[in-house]
Parts: C-alpha cells; structure tokens; sequence
C-alpha cells in the first residue's frame, strides 16, 4: 500500500522543472556552462550515438520532389498529356495534365547524386546527402501534414520531435534551451502555429523556444528592461524573500526549482544575445552562409544557418530552421514553397533563398569537424504533383516525395527508395515519417521504442507504434 | 510451510500483501542455501500443475507476452514464450527460466522490474503482485508446460478470449462496485471536525503519523480565497476576516462564513468553470490552418459559470453536456429567456478539425475520437480511446465498446443549436401572421378591383425597370413583343408554346432520370426525411405557395414563392437550417439544388460531417433569383455525404456575421455528370398560359384579357390560401413588372398594416445561437479492423461500455439519452469516483486518485479507497451539489492543516499522501495573471461576453483560447493545449516564466500601476505603509521585522539609483542640445554656401493651385493667405524653416474662417524617428477634437502614413510601403478628400498605396475648426504627438488631381534644396550628421525613459519594489 518510490520519469511528469532543476547542486555554480550537462530522461543511451545535433530545416509548403532531387525523364516525354495512372484526390481538386521539370538534373559530386539546377550549391555537397525518395505522408494538407511532421500525429498536443530529441538526451547548455526553433525575416511558425514545437504533454522545458535570429531581442522577454545591475540586485533581494519562504515551505523541492530558475532566466538574458551575436565571425564566413546578400531572404536564411552552427558549438541538441515567403504561387508566410501556381518561378526563388545558406552550413561544420556529430534533416511536410494544377502550379503530394539527410553518421552520395516513372508513389522501399524519426534517434543513440512517456494511460512514442531505421542509409 | 501461501489447497495467493510477498522471497533464498529449493516438501500431482499452467500462467503468457515474442512473426531479444522449448531456450539474454529454481529465473526478474531497461512486459505497469506470485509457484514447482509446439498463426492472431479477459480486468479497483463503507473509528474523535477526518485520522492513526497543526489565519484565509474562487482577498478582505479569527473558539464559525461568503460569489463559479473547461478542453477556435472560430464558444463558457453559481447539480449538468438540447423538462432561465440545458452539447464541437483533408473519413474518424477521448477521460477517467485499433492494453473496454460511442457521437451532426425560449423565438410570431392576413386581405381586393383598369395601360416597362408582363412572360428576349405590334402574335405563341413544352419535357427527363434522386422540398417535411432546425423552416408549411412583406422601403409586398421550404416568411431574422438523409456519392454526380436567398445563407453537401468550406470543400451561396446550383460530387465518390442549407449564423462554422440571412429551396437532386436541368427560358407563370387547352391569343387584347383573367384567379386563389406554384410565380411577376399596385402611394390603406408589421418584425431579437450537435437518423458503426477506416468489418450496436452494460440502446436517435443515463446510472462504479475526486484534487491539489484523468491500470490507486468511496455516495444522496461537496472538503479538518511536515511525515510519507499536513502548490496561470491585474489596481471585474486578448485586464477566463495563438502569458505558466481532457495541469518551471514576469513590457506597466496606486492611497502616507500595503496585497500577510528591514534597504538603494539616473538625464539633455545645436548649424552652413533659404518662394509654375493655408515657418507662424496663426504649445522650435516637434508639443491654429468638406492636405516632413507610433503632421478638426481628418504616421500599421480620423471612421491602410527615407530628408504628402468619398494618399508625387472610398466626408464649418501641426487631434496627449520636421503644411478647399500633386511636388524647391543641402556637405559632414541625428534619437528615447522629476522618481522606485515582489515564489504559491 505504500507508495512506490518516486522514480524519475515521475518526478519530470509531475513537478516537472526547468532546465536547471535536475542537478540544483549544479546551477548554484557560477559560469559553468557547458561543463554542466544536463542528463535527460535516458539514464544512458541505448547505443553509441553517431550524432549529437540535429539541424531540422523544414520546407514549409512542400518541395517538389521532381524538380528537386528525383529526376523524372518519363515527365518530359509526357508533358502535357493526360495522367497515363489514376489521379489520387489532390486538395485543390484543380489537376491539369503531366508536367515537365523545369529544372535539369546534373549528376554532382563523385557519388554522381542527381541534383536539379534549382540547387547547385548543394548539389557541391551531394557526396554528403542521403536523398530519400520514397518519403510518404498519410497527410494531404498543411497543417496537419506538418503536425504529423514535426510529432508523427496529425494534430496538436503531441510533442514535437525537437522536443522529443531534448527530453530524451538532455542539454548540454543549461543556459540555452535544449530545442530552438529559428526565425529570420517574414519567416512565422508554418501553418498549425506554434503548437508545431510543443513539448505536448512532455515537460515544458523541451519545447521549442523561437529564436528570431536577427532581431536584438531573439527571444521574448529576453531583453531586461533594466540595467543588469539593477536587476540582479532586484534579484537579490527576492531572494532574500524566497529564501525565507524556502525555509517556510519546509524546502519544497518545486519552490526550490523555482527560485534557482530565476537564475537561469538571469543567465539566458546573456547567453541568448551572446550567442546570436555574429559580429565575431570572418568576411569570408559571412559570405559562405549569405549573410552579406543584397537578397535579403537569402541573407535572413544565412543568418539562421549560421546561427545553427553556432547553436550547435554550444551544444543545443535540436535546431529548426524556417523558411522565408516569396510570395509566389499561394506560397505565404506559412508555407513559402507552396506553389499551386508559377511553380517554377516560386521554387526557383525558393531555392535561391536556402541554397547557398545551407551548402555554406554542411561545407563549414564539416571544416569545423562538426558534421560528424551533426546531422541535418532536409524536408518538407510532403512532395508535389508530377502532373500540373492549373497551368503552371503543382498541387500537394504525400504519396511521394524527397527528403534528405547529411552529417551525423549518414551514408553520403546515396538514393534511398524511389518513386514510379511519373515521381508520383514512393514504389521501391517506400518510408513513412517515423521511419525518418526512428533513423534520427537511431544515430542519436536512441532506439526510437523505448524512447516513451506515459500520458492518458499510453505510453507515447515519437514513432507510436510504428517506425524502422532505414540502415540502408547509414555509413 | 506456513511461508508458501499458494502450496496447502491450491488458493492462489490473490491479496496476499506486498509484505507477504517480499517474505516469500526471503524464503526462498533460504531455500536455495539449503539446497533444497529444487525438492519441495509435497509434491503436487502433475495434473494439477497442468491445470495451474492452463489457468494461472498460460492467460497471462497469451495476453501480455506473445504479441512480441512468438514463433510465426516477433520474437523481441531473439526470445519466444509461445511453447515450452522457446522457455528453456530463452532469448539474447540466455534462458527465459530455470525450472524449479524461481531466483535464477530470468523471467521472474524481469516481471518484478528487478532488471533496469528490462522491465517487463513493456510499456506496462507491473503486473499484478498475485500473477507474479504465481509465476513464482509455477517455477518453483518445475514450470511444467505442456506446450509442445508454438500455436499457429491463427491461434496466435485470436489472442486471449475476450470475455475472460473482461472479467479479470473488472476486477481493477475503479470497475469494482462502489461500496458503502462505514465511517472508521479513531482514537482522537475530538481532533475531528467531520467524517472526512475520520477517514484521513483512521489512516494516519494505523501509520502512526500525527497530523500537524491548523494553518494559521492569514495562511487559511489566503488558501481559501484562491482554492475557492481563484483571486487574492484584497487588503480590507484580509483585515476583515483576519480580525474574526480572534479566539480558537470563533475559528470554526468564522470559517465557515468566509467559506459560504466566498462559495456565493461570482467570483467562485468563474473560478471552477475553468476547471470544467479543462475537463472538456474549451476552445474559442478550431485550430488548423486558418484556425476558425468556434462561434459563440463564450456562451457555453458563461453557461457553466450561471451553473457553478447556481449549483446546478453534477447529474444534471453532465446530462445536459451530453444531451441537453434532447432533455423533456428542460433547465430554463428566465432572466435571460434561455434554454440552458441546450448550450451544454456544444462541448462535442471543441474539437480541432484539419483543414480541407482530402480523406474526408480519416478527418472524421479523427475528430469523434477526439470526443470521445474528452467525453470518457473527462467523466469516468477512462481512456476508451485506447481502443480504437485493438481491445485496450490494460483496461477492461474492449474495441467494440469504441466503436459503441463511436456510432453515437458519429451519428450526430455537427449544427448550432438556437438557444431561446419557445416565448423568444416566437416573438410576434402570432401577430405577424394575422398582420399578414389582413394585409393578404386588403391587397387583394385592391388588385382585383384595379384590375380591369390594367388593361387599359400600355404595358410597358414601368419607370426604373425593363420588365414589362409581355416582356418578363411570354416573350422572353424578344425585342419585338406584341405591344410593338411588329410580330405575328399568334405564331409567335405557338412557337413559345412548342418552346415551353420541350422545357417542361426536359425537366421531366431530369427529373424522372432513373439515375437521379429527387428530394422536392415542396412536399411534407416528414415526406422528405429532412431535418429542420431553428425557426424559419419550422414556421413554413412546405407544401404551400408562401409571400413575403417587405421589411423597408415603399414597397407592401417583397416577393410570391412557389412550394418549399423557406426561413424568411415571417421574418429574415429567423434562423434556419435543413439537412438532408445522408447518401453515398457515387462516381461523376452532381449536386444540384433550385434555391434562392439572400444575406450569405449557404447550402453545402457535407462530406462525413466535416463542417468547414474550402477547396474541395465547395458551398454555394444563393441569390435572390431562383437559380439550379450545381456543386460537383465526383471528388467525394465513396464518401458519406449529407446537404445542409442554412442561414448565414446557423452554419456548423460560419462563414459571415450576417443577422438577416434566408433561403428558399424548392429541389435538391443528385444527379450523374450530363444530366442536367434545362437551361429555363420560361417560368412558372408561363404555366397558366401554354396549357394545351388554352386557345391561343389571336390579339394583344385578347392576350390581356387571358392574362387578367389569370391574375383574377391567382388572386383569388392567394386569398383562399391555395395558390399553386404558378400562380405565385404570376403574381410575383406582376410585382416585378410594377404592373400589380404594390406601393404606399396607391394602396394608401395597407400602410398602417405594413408599418405595424415591419415594428413587429424589427422587435423579433436576433436568435442567439451556440455550437451544438443535431440529431439525424442514427447509424451504428462498422468496427474498423485494427483502426483502419479503409477496412471497416461489422456494425457494433450503440450501447455502453461493456464492462458496466452490454445492452444496445433501442432508440432511432443517436442515443446521447441513452449514453448519460448510463454515465449516471447507479451502478456505473466510475462517474461519482471521478468527480469526486476531481473536486478533492482542486481542493487539496493532488487528487486521493492522482491521476484524475486514469482510472485504468495505468493509472494510480487510491490512497484512501473506503473514503472516495464514501464521498461518491455521499456527493449522489445530496443531490450531486458539488458546492455541498466543496463546503464541506474545506471545513474539514484535514483540509485546513498547516503546510509544514511533521518530520516523521517528511521521512515516511513524503508525498504525503496520507495527509498530514497541508500541500504546497504553486497557483495556476490563470490566478496568477489575475492576481497580478488585482494587486496592480488594474482588475477589470467586468463578467460574461465574448473572449477578449491577453492585453485586457478581465480575468483570464475571458482570454481568447484559440488554438493556434494561446496566450503566450498563460501558456508560459501550464495554460493547457486544448486537446484533451486536463484534470491535473502541469507545474513546470522554465526560465520564460521569470523572463515574462521580469523583462515583459506589460508586467512591467502593472507593476507601474501598482505603485502609482501605492502613491495615490491617501492610506499609505509614509514608506512603511506603503510596503506593508504592497506585502499584504501580494502575499496576504505582514511583513516580518527582518523583511521590513530588507525592504527598507531595497528601497533606500533603488532611490539613490533613481537620483543617478536623474544626474544621468542631465547629462543627456546637455549633450542632446549640443547635438541639436550642432545638426542646425551644419544646415545652416550648407544654406549660407547654397545662397537659398528651404522656403524660397517657388518660381510660378503652370497648372499650381492656390491653397487655402499655407504655413512655410519662415516667416513666423501666421498663415500666408488668411492669416490664420498657429499658436505655439510647449516650445516647438522653428529653425531651419521647420516647425521641429519632439514628441511633446505642437501648433494650433485659430479658427478657420472658411468652411471645408472636400479637401487636400499636404506637407513636407521629415521624421525623427521612424518608430514612432500615431503621431499627426497635420490635422484638421473640430475645435475640441472630437472630429478630425490627419496626416498620421506609423498609427494602424508601423512606418505607414495614414488618413487618421476620429475612431478611424474615415480611415484605412493604404498598404503603402513602409517609409524608409523620411528620417534622411523631408519627403512630399498629400491626402486628398474627393468629393464621392475616395480618400487618396500621394507621396513625392506619385499615389501612396491604394486609395479608397468612405461612405460620406467631414464637413468642418468656419468658426468651429482648428489645424494642428504635431498632434494627430486635441486634446493633446499618449501617442498623438509627432517627433520630426515639418517644413511646409497647406491646405486647400478641393481634391487635388494627381497632375496637380505632381507638379506642386516639383515645383517645391523643398525637394530640390534637401538634395542640393545633403549634396553640399561633405561626405563627413554628411556623416556626421547622420550619426548626430542617429544618436539624437536614441538620446531622446533614453531621456524619456530616465526620471526628471521627484515624483517620477518615486514612481519609478516603487514600481521598482512592485516589480520585485512580483518576482516573489510566495505570491506564486500556496501553502
């Protein structure tokens, strides 16, 4: 009868505390930083991890996996014919007849990956990308398609994967947040709003913290409205008062928690500013990532693919990119590559915006040695028709579609999967979306099954019942 | 072998406690050492181990293990327990079991969870103490397994027998009968104050654990303020009671007035439908892309706090959540003329729905297990959504129970229910009807005595229409009617006839296809299937012909309608809906529906319930014409489909605001692509005349007379009430036509009949609405194999769960009765629990079941079983009154503790469980945001309505919560996601919190406010009053000596802070004057250098207008053309030929002598900063203010100019670019007022953004108008004042052309000199400058922030204090 002893799944569920909370002996240090990781809700990892980061750059909208890394020869042959298969409902219901690539293929790099010329910065890389072609989503719009995404469910309340990957291994930073969400420009949370970071019902301390990567104030509040003196003596002072209710509260460990997450706070209002501080790099590494670009979302995108990099020097485990809106073809704020029309005017400026930033991302990490423990994740939440909408548009696809995978102990130079002649259904080894997250978790050292936390009577997983770590693409 | 509890008889060792069990593992090691573990002392007969392994082992085995290890498709750790030699073999990890030895037997290790990371079976809670105890016998005496071979693949696919599992998993706790337990005896009776104490006594009494002492007065009276009603007690609250806790002997009854003073306030009922709206995840939107509103959500939220505040008991409030719009004897109120009950399903519809899903069934299948998910966690803690793939893991509610509820939920639509009383929605119903007959009456005989004199009258078109009765008739399009006497009537008809027949023949066809569904809404409702709801359709008898009254203008009557169902007879108020029998969509169908309406009523099909438009989602809206729509099926093949029409706010998700709105349709029809209606030349008048035995007209006379003799009937026929389609449609056409006197001017009469009926009409109140379910004809619901809606197998009746009762609801309806008098019945073991336990969790905050919403295996036991218990019953015989339950759980004893462990309690029952003392818990988002809005002065106690945002300072109820932007406050402090069923919210700790309350802006201002209201308490004079106001008003107590003293040095340091900073102002404003001084010089030598003044008057240049003011600050401040002089408030400095405004002051004019309507504004202007918000370059307005028209920068949107105007009545974003250029040199504007409205913006000659029309201009009269410069209107002050230079500001008495902008662009030298001026410094002057402006203006904004004053000092210092006790732990937490 009586109760079993707190074990500390169950302390995080139930008191669950801020980063800092766990090893409270720890935070009283000073200047500590990285030296005082934080363990996560795994004792120990299932196996060596190949990766420590993942970089997350989310195609919100949906890139065409036809223009972008599966070429499809049979699209031009067939260009403006009828759909030779039978045509699966789109959203828009608007379906025009087959059409063409505007973009050509170049085979790149040794491994002779084929890139379209939407992307020739990347494809100088092509020897570090595992291109999956046969990427499947059961999800047919947005915001749903980028729940499912970000959570592997099509709705809110579940956690997000970023917030999945900081419960799991912990931060190595207790003054950053362990999954950071960036933002640059026009960028805004895709379509599904800010839910799409959630922690769910994890502990609040894994969810996604917007980053706006080029703004003075990154974070919301992180700036103090006082001098740091001032506030720190403000500081002081509550705790002189807290310290006393301590005592009065019989050393309640929730109280405790929070007074010592008044520190952390205090920190973050230097760590943030300081870490999103670019005034230090070189000329030449500003030009890599486009920071220095007359385009400015291009520039507004380099800015956020350098701030990963620099995240990820300081041990954040899960950093997400957004894209910027060109405003082309029903692409908005939301969903930037979302071109139901001018498909190839959209993409190519889509492209134009990511290419060099992220290209400029892997070459660095990888000069720096940090892409062997980094792995990045290139996707959008699904593909797009082979055949047109409208004219000129392509509708959304999940039946089918691209995704990529660099760094963090990732085959380079491989195609994994393939979809028809048409680039329509994945046919050869298709993959869901746990798969992709079981892959994830799988080179952080996770077996993506007994990664699980138990709400409403379940033991949820980041994959639910599903997933299988696609070997195939892993050095 | 007393210490072996299975081996004498063969009773297994159910119930035989924890501490048994651990014995028995302390035997068998002594076995071991003795070696005789594998030789027990009586050997058991093999046919009874047999029969051990069939019914102990083998259940268990099949149930929790073969599903990962079996021979055919897992086998997990290379491990198989689906035959004896898969056992011996075991898996990765060696053999599974050593028979006869328990302790060497991996297994045993792994189900006791003595093994990290191999806790088994996984993702499960332990198994039972009693099957652990058998697997033990079982090893012990030789693990004897007769498997020989592992099953097949079909035996292993059937798993365990359903019906044996059941009946084991209803043996968990919360499935068990309530029983009725007596109240304990303790040792302290006395320490008791009622039975719940005695229960908590007995308990800690067997323990030996002492409770601590009560919680002293300010502690207890703070508890119950935020516990009960979720506020601090304000300053005199506290005195007050505190002052009535004097003596111990008063305690008891001071308590439990405040607890019935507090339990009566409105403040307790605001406080506890929160609660309830975590229960069922309340939303104001849907989510998503596009997140829409779940319209008039509020309702339901203002709905549970009148029941909180009335104490509507648990039962019928539950009842009215699942089916209150189906309940006989309804819960009115009166007050508000409501049907309560009614608004309580509108919970079913808080649920996120997807955007525009192309699986359609997938969408639906997702948003009822959304319902039920919420519906069965909410009311039982059960998670009955476990089981939609599979008979749940652990609990006893098997798949089929699912798919029971799921036939429920799934058979009803989602709708909108009108809430009023029948009294409401009938207002005037009566008498608009007899209004309507005697108008009927007086029209008629009217029209039939005039009409003979219409023939009379040449038919032609009546004055502002085209339509003539020949015209609209009998020869649609043709020019060449037969008044013009240019065509040969007689063939002309029998060409029209042959025409008409061919029509009629087609739409025979059409209709008649026998591939095509024909719903004629003519008919008898009950004829159709369709269901009606609100008031409209039911006023309306489909089956006759129906008018109208027209509702304004000249006109008596509006229209004449054939049969069918309309909204509007009475009234375009009322509310309607209709919807048809679902149908499957078939390959290549159509929609198609002859319908009319106006006041975007919409008509959709609903594809498997899915109620938002969009993309494939098609609506139509109809139009005042009758009109075939056609919405294409083909899409939607294989999907359930229903049609809905329904007026603009009786929508499932509305689509506009509209509060008059009707439809009229007389056809729905589904019909295969190509069959489609004719194109219609004729119309149902044409009827009367083609009919076969009708000779045709040999004359234009002739053919009047046939049409007058028509008429003549149709009237009649109207007046009789049995007017046929035709018939309506002949009279309709002679209102179109105007040929039938249907105005006041010739049917004096009739006015009074239709003044009265249009006042009548104008008092029928807009229906008020709330998000509801409707019933249709329900369906159950095919069980999907493994959760697949693409494999659905057979129906599953709609019933209950099967654990509590199997029996199928006999009912047509959906069954939402059926299911809340199961909730409710007597023996379902789990609602009383549940809620019970909710209440106690609120109240204690830690429920005597901690997991609130798991009643299941995978949640906790209780800590007090017999006591839970006891209260359900005890909450069910006093008729479910939760206030009764709350009152008497805070007057208990128990409840009342202090917050301080006895050390015996810290070290035996650290969670405290048994509840010794008191828990300390930290306050929900809610009451800390509210306290903060309290303690600051700024509470807006305002209750009910529609949801307002974070910024407001209602209590947070009232905070909008919409799925895709939670308030970022509340969430930052566990707000839930709405997304299911929170009985215990989190309580994190993260660092945004401490950000929020330290760095966020608006904390900021209530602290701020806070102090001000220290400052002005004429009760708080010196600094130690002020500080005990603020310690109490935070934390509900004094301050101690050592916390005064702290407080006192806090202060004392933030003073000699705020006087550095006051020093610091100094010194900025010195060297923002040199600045100053420095930017004007540089100006003025480059002007010396240039020989030019800014304001050189302009050469005289062609097509340049006169204004009518002109202000060039070269010359004083006195207007060149009347005179008019700006008078000069708070020292604006003119220099440099610019007015130069700081924020802080600016020019009026004298009166203007001139009147002006149509009007331009222009100036040159430049900025001193470009973040400035809403400041006015250049205003014209009445003397006070009140009217203005402006030239305002930055106010709706940043950086842009706008056309301000009082309460932006004449104002609109021009979207025009964000101004970049105006803080380097002076730009051109012009905003002109056309005289049809249009309001256009010019910048440097060239159109700003957009123009855009206003529905009528200002008329500002001579005498009674001023003109500012540097405030957007009078009277001054906030965000009106403007920081730049104004270099020129005229104004003239017209709209100027846009040539004419041009040119008096180009014409200025203005644009001219600030090039020329920027061009003639050098490049390090012109630096130099830059950087001077630059560094002005951010001198500027750091002097406004430092104190100039004492009493700004002293504000800022207390807002400093303020601050910091916001940042507090105590104010956050409750002990």
């Amino acid at each position: 009868m009586f109760p079993h002893p707190v074990t500390r799944r169950q302390l995080l569920e139930r008191c669950s505390i801020g980063f800092g909370s766990i090893a409270l002996a720890g935070l009283l240090a000073e200047g500590a930083e990285m030296s005082t990781a934080l363990p996560g809700a795994l004792s120990q990892l299932h196996h060596a991890p190949k990766a420590k980061h993942v970089i997350f750059c989310f195609m919100s909208g949906g890139v065409s996996q036809v223009d972008s890394f599966d070429p499809k020869p049979m699209l031009k042959e067939l260009h403006g014919k009828s759909m030779p298969v039978k045509v699966e409902r789109t959203q828009f219901n608007n379906n025009g007849n087959v059409m063409a690539s505007p973009f050509e293929f170049t085979p790149s790099g040794e491994s002779g990956l084929p890139v379209s010329s939407m992307f020739p910065e990347v494809a100088k890389v092509a020897d570090e990308l595992a291109v999956i072609r046969s990427m499947t989503s059961p999800v047919n719009e947005h915001a749903q398609g980028n729940f499912f995404m970000h959570s592997g469910f099509p709705m809110m309340g579940h956690p997000s994967a970023g917030a999945w990957v900081a419960y799991g291994l912990g931060a190595e930073n207790r003054n950053l947040p362990g999954y950071v969400v960036l933002q640059s420009g026009n960028a805004v949370a895709p379509h599904g709003g800010v839910s799409l970071f959630s922690n769910g019902f994890l502990p609040a301390q894994h969810q996604g913290s917007i980053f706006a990567a080029d703004r003075a104030d990154a974070v919301r509040n992180i700036r103090p409205l006082d001098e740091m003196t001032r506030q720190r003596r403000r500081l002081d002072f509550v705790r002189e008062f807290d310290s006393r209710f301590l005592t009065r509260a019989a050393e309640n460990a929730q109280v405790e928690a929070a007074i010592q997450n008044s520190e952390t706070a205090f920190r973050m209002q230097s760590a943030v500013p300081e870490v999103c501080e670019i005034s230090g790099e070189t000329q030449a590494t500003l030009q890599r990532y486009g920071v220095d670009s007359g385009d400015p979302e291009l520039a507004a995108y380099g800015r956020q693919c350098l701030l990963a990099r620099k995240l990820v020097e300081k041990g954040v485990r899960f950093i997400e990119l957004s894209c910027l809106t060109r405003n082309i073809g029903a692409g908005g704020a939301a969903n930037p590559w979302d071109q139901h029309g001018e498909l190839a005017r959209g993409h190519k400026r889509m492209a134009e915006q990511v290419d060099q930033p992220i290209a400029g991302l892997i070459q660095d990490l990888k000069e720096r040695g940090l892409l062997e423990e980094t792995l990045i994740v290139w996707a959008g939440e699904f593909g797009r028709t082979p055949f047109s909408q409208g004219s000129d548009g392509r509708d959304h696809n999940p039946l089918g579609f691209s995704i990529w995978l660099a760094g963090g102990g990732v085959k380079g130079g491989t195609v994994y999967g393939a979809t028809d002649d048409l680039g329509y259904h994945a046919v050869e080894n298709p993959c869901t979306i746990y798969d992709l997250w079981a892959t994830v978790l799988h080179q952080l050292g996770v077996d993506h099954r007994k990664l699980t936390f138990r709400y409403g009577g379940r033991d949820f997983r980041l994959t639910d019942v599903h997933g299988n770590v696609l070997h195939p693409i892993l050095a | 072998m007393t210490l072996r509890p299975t081996s004498m008889d063969g009773i297994p060792a159910h119930g035989s406690s924890w501490l048994t069990s651990s014995c028995l593992v302390l035997a068998l090691a002594l076995f071991s050492i003795d070696g005789r573990a594998e030789t027990p002392a009586n050997e058991k007969p093999a046919h009874d181990k047999i029969d051990f392994f069939e019914t102990r082992i083998r259940p268990v085995l099949i149930e929790h293990c073969y599903s990962c290890h079996n021979s055919s498709e897992t086998a997990e750790g290379g491990l198989v327990l689906d035959f004896r030699q898969g056992l011996l073999k075991g898996g990765d990890s060696g053999p599974a079991l050593k028979p006869g030895d328990p302790r060497s037997s991996l297994l045993l290790q792994v189900i006791r969870h003595e093994l990290e990371g191999l806790e088994m079976p996984s993702a499960s809670p332990r198994l039972d103490k009693s099957i652990i105890a058998d697997f033990e016998t079982w090893i012990r005496d030789g693990a004897v397994d007769p498997r020989e071979h592992p099953p097949t693949q079909e035996e292993l696919a059937k798993g365990p027998d359903w019906a044996e599992v059941l009946e084991k998993r209803k043996q968990w706790w919360s499935f068990r009968p309530i029983t009725r337990p007596s109240v304990p005896p303790v040792t302290q009776p006395d320490w008791c104050r009622n039975d719940v104490d005695r229960f908590i006594l007995a308990k800690l009494e067997s323990r030996q654990l002492a409770p601590v002492g009560d919680a002293a007065p300010e502690v207890l009276i703070r508890r119950l303020f935020f516990v009960l009603t979720g506020l601090p007690p304000t300053l005199e609250e506290l005195e007050l009671w505190r002052t009535r806790f004097n003596s111990p002997a008063e305690r008891d009854i001071t308590v439990s007035q405040l607890v019935d003073d507090l339990l009566a306030r409105p403040q307790f009922a605001e406080h506890w439908a929160r609660h309830w709206m975590d229960w069922f995840r309340y939303a104001d939107s849907h989510g998503s892309e596009g997140d829409p509103d779940i319209g008039e959500a509020w309702r339901y939220r203002d709905y549970l706090i009148r029941a909180f505040q009335s104490d509507v008991p648990y039962d019928q409030l539950l009842r009215e959540q699942i089916a209150g719009d189906l309940l006989e004897s309804p819960r009115l109120n009166e007050t508000l003329q409501i049907n309560e009950s009614a608004i309580g399903p509108a919970q079913w519809r808080m649920v996120f729905h997807g955007f525009t899903p192309t699986d359609a069934l997938d969408e639906k299948v997702r948003f009822v297990d959304d319902a039920i998910d919420v519906l069965t966690k909410g009311t039982m803690a059960l998670t009955v959504s476990c089981a939609r793939c599979h008979d749940h893991k652990f609990d006893a509610i098997s798949q089929a129970d699912y798919y029971a509820l799921f036939g429920i939920v799934g058979s009803c639509r989602p709708g909108r229910t009108v809430i009023d009383l029948p009294e409401v929605k009938n207002t005037h119903v009566t008498a608009l009807q007899n209004l309507k007959q005697q108008i009927r009456s007086k029209v008629a005989s009217a029209w039939l005595s005039a009409l003979p004199e219409l023939t009379q009258q040449a038919w032609t078109p009546a004055p502002g229409t085209s339509i003539t009765p020949a015209g609209s008739l009998f020869f649609p399009n043709d020019p060449t009617g037969p008044e013009s006497g240019q065509s040969d009537l007689s063939r002309d008809w029998i060409r029209n006839r042959k025409q008409w027949e061919e029509e009629h023949q087609k739409t025979k066809e059409f209709l008649n296809h026998p591939d095509v569904q024909v719903w004629n809404m003519g008919l008898p409702q009950e004829d159709s299937h369709w269901i009606p709801t609100g008031t409209g359709p039911e006023l309306n008898e489909p089956d006759a012909a129906a008018w109208t009254v027209a509702l304004t203008g000249d006109q008596i009557l509006a229209d004449f309608f054939p049969k069918g169902v309309y909204t509007h007879t009475l009234s375009t108020r009322h509310a309607g809906r209709i919807s048809s029998p679902d149908f499957t969509a078939k390959e290549r169908q159509n929609l198609w529906l002859r319908i009319c309406g106006s006041g975007r009523s919409v008509a959709r099909p609903v594809i498997q319930h899915y109620p938002r438009a969009g993309t494939v989602f098609p609506i139509v809206t109809p139009t005042e014409d009758w009109k075939w729509q056609r919405m294409d099926l083909n899409y939607w093949n294989g999907d359930e489909v229903f049609v809905e029409i329904s007026t603009s706010l009786d929508a499932p998700i509305p689509t506009s605001r509209e509060e008059r709105s009707w439809f009229g349709v007389r056809d729905v029809v589904i019909a295969p692509h190509g069959v489609d209606p004719p194109a219609r030349k004729f119309r149902d008048a044409h009827d009367l005349f083609f009919d076969e035995r009708i000779p045709a007209p040999a004359s234009v006379p002739d053919l009047k007379q046939l049409w007058i003799q028509q008429m003549s009937e149709a009237i009649h026929a109207w007046q009789s009430g049995e007017l046929s389609d035709a018939q309506a449609d002949l009279l309709a056409a002679g209102l179109e036509s105007r040929l039938l006197p249907n105005e006041f001017g010739t049917l004096p009469e009739v006015r009074p009949l239709v003044e009265e009926y249009r006042r009548l009409e104008q008092e029928i109140p807009v229906p008020q609405r709330v998000p509801g379910v409707s019933e249709a004809v329900a369906r159950d619901q095919p069980l999907f194999i493994r959760g697949n809606h693409q494999t659905p197998s057979d129906p599953v009746p709609r019933r209950f769960l099967e654990a509590i009762d199997a029996t199928p609801y006999a009912t047509q309806q959906s069954g939402r009765l059926e299911l809340a008098n199961s909730l409710l019945a007597d023996d379902n073991p789990l609602t009383r629990r549940v809620i019970v336990n909710r209440l106690w969790h609120h109240l204690f905050g830690s429920g005597l079941v901690r997991t609130p919403d798991n009643f299941g295996r995978m949640g906790e036991e209780p800590s007090h079983p017999e006591l839970l218990d006891w209260l359900a019953l005890r909450f069910s015989d006093h008729h479910w009154s939760m206030k009764q339950m709350i009152r008497e759980l805070v007057l208990s004893r128990t409840w009342q503790l202090d917050s301080f462990p006895g050390s015996d309690a810290t070290e035996r029952d650290p969670e405290n469980r048994l509840l010794s003392h008191a828990s300390i818990r930290r306050l929900e988002a809610e009451a800390i945001r509210d306290s903060l809005l309290q303690i600051s002065g700024q509470f807006d106690s305002t209750r009910y309505g529609p949801p307002v945002g974070g910024g407001s300072n209602r209590r947070s109820l009232y905070v909008a919560v919409r799925r895709t932007a939670l308030d970022p406050f509340l969430r930052a402090f566990d707000f839930p996601e709405p997304f299911s069923s929170t009985g215990r919210r989190d309580v994190t700790n993260v660092p945004a919190q401490t950000l929020m309350l330290m760095n966020d802006e608006r904390i900021r201002g209530l602290a701020a406010a806070g102090a001000a209201s220290v400052l002005q308490n004429p009760k708080t004079v010196n600094d130690l009053e002020k500080i005990e106001w603020i310690v109490q008003a935070a934390l509900s107590r004094s301050a101690s000596v050592e916390e005064l003293q702290f407080l006192k040095q806090y202060i004392d340091d933030s003073w000699s802070f705020q006087k550095t900073q006051h020093q610091l102002r100094q010194q900025k404003q010195e060297t923002l004057q040199q600045l100053q001084l420095r930017d004007s010089d540089l100006l003025a030598q480059a002007r010396i250098k240039l020989g030019t003044s800014p304001q050189k008057s302009a050469p005289p240049s062609a097509g340049l207008v006169s204004p009518v003011a002109r202000w060039n600050f070269q010359n004083g401040l006195q207007d060149s053309i009347h005179g008019w002089t700006l008078k000069n408030v708070n020292n604006v400095m003119i220099e440099g030929g610019a007015a130069r405004l700081n924020g802080t002051n600016y020019l009026v004019s004298t009166p203007l002598t001139v009147p002006l309507k149509e009007k331009s504004m222009e100036v040159w202007v430049e900025l001193e900063t470009p973040s400035q918000r809403g400041g006015g370059v250049l205003t014209v307005q009445s003397s006070s203010g009140e009217v203005f028209d402006s030239i305002v920068f930055g106010e709706m949107a940043p950086q842009e100019w706008l056309a301000g105007s009082d309460y932006a009545r004449r104002s609109k974003s021009f979207q025009g670019t964000p101004e970049r250029e105006a803080i380097q040199h002076p730009v051109h504007l012009v905003i002109t007022y056309q005289k049809d409205g249009t309001i256009t913006a010019y910048r440097d000659g060239l159109v700003y953004g957009k123009p855009y029309p206003v529905k009528s201009l200002v008329e500002f009269s001579p005498g009674e108008t001023v003109v500012t410069i540097g405030l957007r209107h009078l009277p001054a002050g906030g965000n009106r004042y403007f920081q730049g230079r104004v270099y020129l500001a005229q104004l003239y008495d017209r709209a100027l052309s846009a040539d004419e902008v041009a040119t008096s662009y180009r014409s200025s030298t203005l644009v001219e000199t600030a090039k020329r001026i920027m061009s003639i410094l050098t490049d390090e002057e012109r630096l130099e400058l830059k950087q001077n402006r630059e560094q002005q203006t951010q001198l500027q904004a750091d002097i406004a922030a430092l104190p100039e004053t004492e009493p700004q000092m002293a504000l800022s210092v207390w807002t400093d204090v303020v601050g910091a006790v916001f940042l507090m732990k105590e104010m956050i937490y409750l002990r």
